[in-house]
């Protein structure tokens, strides 16, 4: 909490906001990778490029967010690149899949999901956000944020069903 | 709550419990860090000077892309279409003749061939114009000169200055003369407009290799489905498609096989059933409306689509049909639709970020880079104001900075302050030494979408369309044709874009090229 308190009142270190905030990016990077080696390289990615840019910080919580925004482009990145991967391995269409690090139906499901319905789940439910905060992050509108929630959750049900 | 929903908050727990410590930033990092936030520290302090000197950059001329108008088939462009699109725009008395090559007007006349002098030009509207063109200063035009004016479209010009009426482009006869309208070039392929040809030569605008299209003989018969789409599509150079005005009719049949302009006055032949006449040498086709309906000139991109008859409910649209200027909305990142820019926007305006002096949102550069980095995958992008010819804001977007030495991977980018205050990229093109011969294609149906490209030497390519918030990507791969088609994920609502990233073999961004795309089925090339 002090630290919290520290980086509210402005001029935290970068090391301190790597530390409070780090944690939650690479769990909603994991969530959307789901490779955790790939969310390390995303997370510190995305503070290289939020910190370096802006430096130091006097709303933490705008911080976030666009630490946040990092994290969902940074990850839609990720998938571009997996998705050329593949395509040099062999010839058969694109697929974007992760290695299965976990054995969970549901887990797995959600990797299925296009990329903006899955950080629309990831972001509402795994991380308890609300819909304007989600909104925020994904740069779009409460509305847009509760039609990706309710197309992700239907084509979520059919992919576990499946 | 559901049980799905449920789960989901399940999984996060679980993932949440899993985290064992967190890794430091690496020392590597962590001195990336430190040597980017040195850089920002000159940046931020030039932003914050413009600002404090009430700069503009909207209104500042820094040039852009060349934008031509019309499809660039090697046609002669000049007639009735051609010239009834700029009278929608023009006051006074104009005449228009178009090159016959890139379909930009280049010159008035008097007479068709001749070449005339103007004595004045007046943009209104179109603030950004004026330190090359000074309104109602009178200055002598020739063909190059005219070519720079008349291919600014009217949403470049209203996204740069704000205005919300259409522009205009006034052109007056010489001064001290009576002005006279005078009459528009025929287009070359309609030798007289009295006497309708059946026969009028059509090639393709693009027929990207590999892209074999089946056209079958024979349609005449059975015409359906040709969607009348109001506004015509132009390419203005690599930066894709865009509208290049609205007012007068344009027709573009199924998925992209023809695009056919005609003018205002003619609309009434539009009511009579269209047939298909062709397939000619070339192996398109040709299309004729009515009895004594006239193709004044004639472009598009062959298809795979047997084309049909005109759809139940074919209508001309009348201006009241007319997207009004809140749908209007042309940008391709972060947001491609109003609704999402509106409230990114509002919530960017409260970010405060950059030692709470400027938000991305609020620079043109600094989105360009944000650009560069998220999108094309740049580590340490650098941005200047390119050195082209032509309106409006425009930046060079350099990966490897601007020391000397080889450029390295580039491309051009147009900010568009989409909201006041609030910028976005309107569109991102190959640099102008990279532009391919062949114009893109694309049409977009439903959910299907059929895209043409030069890959420009890439080994690989993402290819995005997206609508209002959501996109579905298809990666091409060098070998394979350069004419695809996929599917959308989703059924595509609102305003949208389409991004191309070419890659290297290491599967690095080495060039880019988007546009944002309207609402509904569309197509151009």
């Amino acid at each position: 909490m002090e630290r919290a308190i520290a980086i509210t009142r402005g001029r935290a270190s970068f090391e301190e906001l790597y530390a409070a905030h780090a944690p939650d990016a690479r769990r909603i990077a994991y969530l959307l990778v789901g490779d955790r080696a790939q969310a390390e390289d995303i997370t510190q990615e995305a503070f290289i490029r939020v910190l370096g840019r802006f430096g130091d910080l006097r709303k933490p919580h705008a911080f976030k967010t666009y630490l946040m925004r990092t994290v969902v482009s940074l990850t839609k990145n990720h998938f571009r690149r997996r998705a050329l991967e593949r395509r040099h391995a062999d010839s058969t269409p694109p697929q974007i899949t992760t290695p299965r690090e976990r054995d969970d139906d549901l887990f797995d499901a959600l990797k299925n999901l296009p990329e903006r319905q899955r950080a629309a789940l990831v972001l509402r439910y795994c991380e308890d956000l609300s819909e304007h905060h989600t909104a925020e992050i994904l740069q779009t509108s409460t509305k847009a944020v509760k039609s990706l929630v309710t197309r992700g959750l239907t084509a979520l049900r059919e992919e576990v069903v499946r | 709550m559901t049980d799905i929903e449920r789960e989901l908050r399940a999984l996060g727990e679980r993932v949440r419990d899993e985290q064992a410590g967190s890794p430091a930033l690496s020392p590597r990092n962590r001195t990336r860090i430190k040597l980017r936030r040195l850089g920002t520290v000159t940046t931020g302090l030039v932003v914050a000077a413009a600002l404090a000197f009430g700069g503009t950059f909207a209104a500042a001329n820094l040039g852009g892309p060349e934008r031509s108008f019309g499809p660039t088939d090697g046609r002669d462009r000049s007639g009735p279409a051609l010239g009834t699109f700029f009278a929608e725009f023009a006051t006074g008395r104009i005449t228009v003749v178009a090159d016959g090559e890139t379909g930009i007007v280049c010159a008035a006349t008097e007479d068709v061939g001749g070449t005339a002098t103007l004595s004045r030009i007046e943009i209104v509207g179109a603030d950004v114009l004026v330190p090359i063109y000074p309104r109602d200063e009178p200055v002598d035009v020739d063909r190059e000169d005219f070519e720079c004016i008349s291919d600014v479209p009217e949403d470049f010009i209203r996204s740069m200055t704000g205005a919300p009426e259409l522009y205009s482009l006034s052109i007056e006869g010489p001064s001290g003369t009576e002005e006279v309208p005078l009459e528009l070039a025929q287009a070359s392929n309609v030798p007289d407009r009295d006497r309708c040809t059946d026969e009028i030569p059509f090639e393709p605008t693009y027929l990207p290799d590999g892209w074999s299209p089946e056209l079958q003989p024979g349609n005449a018969a059975g015409l359906e489905d040709i969607d009348i789409i109001v506004g015509h599509y132009g390419v203005p150079g690599d930066g894709g498609f865009e509208k290049m005005g609205t007012g007068f009719l344009d027709v573009q049949a199924n998925l992209g096989d023809f695009e056919v302009e005609t003018g205002a006055a003619d609309i009434s032949v539009l009511g009579k059933k269209a047939s298909l006449i062709g397939p000619n040498s070339n192996g398109g086709y040709s299309v004729r409306f009515g009895h004594d309906g006239c193709v004044y000139s004639l472009g598009g991109n062959a298809t795979r689509e047997t084309i049909k008859s005109f759809a139940e409910g074919f209508r001309l649209k009348s201006e009241a049909d007319e997207p009004s200027n809140e749908q209007d909305f042309a940008a391709i990142w972060p947001e491609d639709n109003r609704d999402d820019a509106r409230d990114a926007c509002a919530s960017a305006a409260q970010e405060d970020v950059g030692g709470g002096t400027v938000s991305i949102r609020q620079d043109p550069e600094s989105v360009a880079l944000e650009f560069g980095a998220l999108v094309l995958g740049w580590e340490e992008p650098a941005a200047r104001d390119a050195e082209h010819e032509s309106y409006g804001t425009v930046l060079e977007l350099r990966r490897d900075g601007f020391d000397s030495g080889p450029r390295g991977p580039a491309v051009l980018i147009g900010p568009t302050e989409i909201i006041d205050g609030c910028w976005s990229v309107g569109w991102v093109s190959r640099m102008p030494d990279e532009q391919p011969k062949h114009d893109r294609s694309m049409a977009i149906r439903g959910r299907d979408v059929s895209m043409g490209f030069d890959p420009g030497g890439a080994t690989s390519a993402v290819l995005e369309v997206g609508y209002g918030g959501e996109a579905t990507t298809y990666v091409w791969h060098e070998g394979e044709a350069e004419g695809v088609e996929f599917r959308l994920d989703f059924d595509p609502h609102d305003t949208g874009h389409y991004l191309i990233l070419l890659m290297d073999p290491n599967g690095e961004v080495f060039s880019a090229f988007g546009s944002p795309l309207p609402e509904g089925d569309f197509a151009a090339g």
